[in-house]
């Protein structure tokens, strides 16, 4: 129950977070040279 | 519970316009904080670039890793030297405390801050030069110094191993505006060799000119956790995910190594080769001459060799920068010189005289090193022990101090 609005925001900007720190890492990573 | 019912789950727990405004949030963040680490210096005592902080292990350093080095590590009033060149200038079969740069340090004193950048392989034009340059108006006392061979006709933009540097400074507007050195870059890395790999360069450079992303997880790598793996990682020696900074510097005292592994005897054939080559291709003997009566006139300049590099030196770099740089032209050790024929040996000390002369010309200042040095100097035949290390920091420590009345960093004697 706890599906509440509240809660929902919170894990979606955690995870929206998650994500934007992975693209920035992917930016390094794919940018890398042989 | 089926993949759809599953996908429906996800969707109802999560607020697309919060979810995006956190992938926003979370890219921004990190560029912010890249922004930050740039001007972080994380390399504590730094000594020099190792195996272990270099593309030989697929580390990449900044040109702002670079900079704050030099920041934290230079003092009011110093004069700046910033050593670059190949794995000669960077120490290699030298311990820490054995380097030539550090002797030069010790030689030149508290007036001087000794810095060196120097990477295995690496060319006059690449990334030392690059920090050189960027730090100009902050440290306008400075003096750059690399190494070549006499007729190595030097690369505008640095080689291909080591030019991320050159462009990442060029996309953070840290360098100097110079058309000629523009379009010999331009002109060169069209060619084939060097046109592998560039537009990847570039556009990953303009990236990361806006989000940081090599300094951030630079940072990240060296301190906290190493996330790229190179093939020198070794089990035993290094730890995939321990931080950069834990990984040794594994350079050895090459003056302990025995003449057998110093010198093979079974690559002796070959070394030859490699001595003979600095200079077999710069002058040509004259058919009708002869040496025992007249060794200048025997050796003819052969002029192909030398237009290339005169060509390249005169674009480079910006002609402000050019007066407040040494060129050392590393010389090969004695162990294999005196296995060269008299007319060999003769065409190799012309090569050497003519290098220096060309460069100096060209508006630079150099000097060669090596050919009074003895074999025990060299740990092969062209890095040197820190018996060679402690006489190159001596001579090199002259040159400097003489450099620096010239350029008007001190007043005349």
């Amino acid at each position: 129950t706890i599906q509440s609005r509240a809660a929902r925001q919170v894990i979606s900007l955690l995870v929206g977070v998650a994500v934007g720190v992975f693209f920035h890492y992917l930016l390094y990573r794919l940018t890398l040279p042989v | 519970m089926t993949a759809a019912e599953i996908f429906r789950g996800i969707r109802a727990t999560f607020m697309p316009k919060t979810l995006l405004f956190g992938v926003a949030a979370g890219f921004a963040g990190l560029c912010l904080l890249g922004r930050h680490a740039a001007r972080l210096d994380v390399h504590r005592n730094y000594s020099r670039f190792t195996q272990y902080t270099s593309p030989e292990s697929k580390y990449y350093p900044t040109v702002n890793e670079m900079m704050a080095i030099v920041r934290s590590k230079i003092k009011p009033g110093q004069i700046l030297v910033i050593v670059g060149g190949n794995s000669i200038l960077r120490g290699v079969a030298q311990l820490p405390d054995q380097m030539w740069s550090k002797r030069l340090q010790e030689k030149l004193g508290d007036g001087y801050c000794v810095v060196n950048f120097a990477f295995d392989s690496s060319l006059i034009t690449d990334g030392a030069s690059v920090a050189a340059e960027a730090l100009r108006d902050e440290y306008p006392r400075q003096i750059y110094i690399a190494n070549a061979f006499p007729a190595q006709a030097p690369t505008p933009g640095g080689s291909n191993v080591y030019r991320w540097v050159y462009w990442d400074a060029y996309y953070k507007g840290l360098l100097m505006a110079d058309e000629p050195r523009a379009s010999a870059i331009a002109g060169n890395i069209v060619k084939y060799y060097f046109k592998d790999g560039i537009q990847e360069l570039r556009i990953s450079s303009w990236l990361d000119s806006w989000c940081y992303f090599n300094d951030f997880w630079n940072d990240v790598a060296y301190q906290d956790f190493n996330t790229v793996w190179g093939t020198l990682m070794t089990p035993g020696v290094t730890r995939f995910l321990d931080p950069r900074k834990r990984y040794p510097d594994p350079d050895p005292d090459g003056s302990l190594f025995p003449y057998d592994v110093r010198y093979p005897p079974s690559t002796l054939a070959l070394e030859l080769v490699n001595v003979k080559g600095v200079s077999m291709f710069a002058f040509n003997p004259d058919p009708t001459g002869d040496f025992k009566k007249d060794p200048a006139a025997y050796w003819q300049v052969y002029p192909p060799v030398w237009t290339l590099l005169t060509d390249g030196i005169k674009d480079i770099f910006p002609a402000a920068l050019k007066k407040r740089t040494l060129i050392l032209m590393s010389g090969s050790s004695p162990y294999y010189l005196r296995r060269l024929t008299e007319e060999e040996q003769y065409r190799d000390k012309i090569t050497f005289e003519m290098g220096v002369r060309l460069w100096k010309e060209g508006g630079y200042d150099a000097i060669e090193y090596g050919r009074d040095f003895t074999p025990d100097d060299f740990y092969d035949r062209t890095h040197l022990t820190r018996f060679g290390a402690a006489k190159l920091g001596d001579l090199v420590a002259t040159k400097v101090r003489a450099m620096s009345v010239e350029l008007g960093y001190l007043p005349k004697p």
